[in-house]
């Protein structure tokens, strides 16, 4: 791919290439596992604050600025930061519920925000099953119809699921409607915690069985992809991933994280410029290195860390040591292995002529 | 293309940023990523701060300490391969029509 020198460049170098901003946690739908902190308090940032630091982003020549929330369109003033974000040049990326992006709102984001790409959510094939996720009844109609709206504009759409309970019996049917869409999806097998810790979401992690079943398909759908996104990377790359090397998140209140997962604050942009942070927080020279730490970390794992996504933030969360191992990662692992032998298991049965 | 006063500028779903030298370009429609390297990324930065192509020459020359003969073949090739990759576009000035009454 020609983006991976650049890549492993931001990677080893400490780049700032990608900037995730958590707009607002209000949300329009109410997702049983959303991750957001609803109790976090603070001061939101003012309009001319986003301005100031995507002018700072800019000019340190950070290529993708993706907006997130709670629901980003939800923001009062989301088209004019978008418009903004367009001005200044970002590679703008918006991951939306799909709820309210329809009509003049869907015409204005094409028109003013130009976006790359906006990432939807899908909790299921069925109405049943995705509106039990989204707590809103009508939810899943209404998304389906936007979405054919946002093609029909030209806009670059993408959708996004997280597997679960409730829909690893059928996520077959999410393929085949996506493909009916024509718009790509993305699934992954891990639930996470909330960011102020509660647990809750994990009762609907996937089973085992749904886990193999899904590696399985996704092997058969895409026979030489990987199945699992592993974030440590190349062995020239030095780091586990971009947390707080190439990437970073900043809530709706100003404090900066090395990524959206992990919530180790580094500073807060109502005391301090992105820039200052950036390059003189004491909280990031230590994520830096321990992102060098947790590769290391995952390769002497050897057989037991091969197709291991370790996350730095959910191992953080989950054991109190961002190096520890995630328990629900190892088993993605295992089972993700137990799929790559079978592939390589001789029929039991010899095939007669 | 040799006409060394006209000006190009990105297409308008063309981003692109300057990493260690290196311009990133990302052309949106088509899903494209492309690497420049330090010149190429220097043309680009310079058609899109409005230089002309004879702007972009001599900046280029003194730059790189370079024969601007040299600077300007290659130059005018390196264009006219941008504007076929959809990443730049020729500006086309716009004429004074007079007002007839």
């Amino acid at each position: 791919m020609v983006l991976t020198p650049i890549l492993e460049k931001t990677w080893n170098q400490n780049i700032l290439f990608s900037v995730l901003v958590e707009l607002t946690y209000r949300c329009n739908l109410d997702c049983f596992f959303c991750y957001n902190d609803l109790g976090l308090q603070g001061q939101a940032l003012s309009d001319e604050q986003y301005f100031a630091c995507f002018e700072d982003l800019a000019r340190m020549q950070v290529m993708n600025l993706t907006f997130t929330g709670g629901e980003p369109l939800s923001h009062p003033s989301f088209l004019a930061l978008g418009s903004k974000a367009r001005e200044l040049g970002f590679v703008v990326r918006i991951k939306s519920n799909g709820h309210a992006l329809r009509g003049h709102l869907a015409e204005q984001i094409k028109q003013r925000v130009d976006p790359f790409l906006i990432e939807v959510s899908l909790h299921g094939a069925d109405a049943e099953t995705h509106d039990r996720q989204t707590r809103v009844p009508g939810s899943f109609k209404r998304l389906l119809s936007n979405l054919q709206e946002m093609r029909s504009l030209g806009l670059r759409v993408k959708l996004n699921s997280t597997l679960t309970t409730w829909n690893e019996g059928q996520f077959r049917a999410m393929y085949d409607l996506a493909d009916r869409l024509g718009i790509p999806l993305a699934m992954t097998p891990t639930v996470t915690p909330r960011d102020d810790g509660d647990t809750s979401p994990l009762a609907i992690r996937p089973s085992d069985d749904g886990v193999r079943d899904f590696y399985r398909y996704l092997d058969h759908r895409v026979p030489d992809a990987e199945a699992v996104d592993t974030c440590h990377g190349e062995p020239s790359i030095q780091k586990n991933c971009g947390a707080g090397a190439s990437g970073l998140a900043i809530d709706p209140y100003g404090n900066v994280y090395p990524c959206v997962q992990w919530r180790r604050p580094l500073g807060n942009l109502h005391q301090q410029a992105i820039e200052a942070i950036w390059q003189g927080s004491p909280a990031l020279a230590q994520v830096r290195q321990l992102n060098v730490d947790a590769k290391t970390t995952v390769l002497a794992l050897e057989t037991e860390g091969e197709g291991m996504s370790h996350c730095l933030g959910l191992s953080e969360e989950k054991t109190g040591d961002p190096l520890g191992i995630d328990p629900d990662a190892q088993r993605n692992a295992r089972l993700l292995r137990q799929i790559q032998a079978e592939k390589r298991r001789p029929p039991l049965l010899p095939i007669l002529p | 293309m040799n006409d060394s006063n006209r000006r190009f500028r990105p297409c308008s779903d063309v981003r692109f940023r300057v990493i260690d030298r290196e311009a990133v370009v990302l052309r949106q429609n088509a899903a494209q990523a492309l690497v420049l390297n330090e010149v190429g990324a220097r043309i680009l930065q310079l058609l899109d701060d409005k230089a002309s192509l004879a702007e972009v020459i001599d900046r280029l020359s003194e730059e790189f300490e370079a024969d601007p003969v040299e600077i300007a073949a290659d130059c005018y090739e390196f264009v006219e391969d941008l504007t076929e990759h959809g990443v730049v576009e020729p500006i086309i000035a716009k004429t004074a029509i007079p007002l007839v009454h």
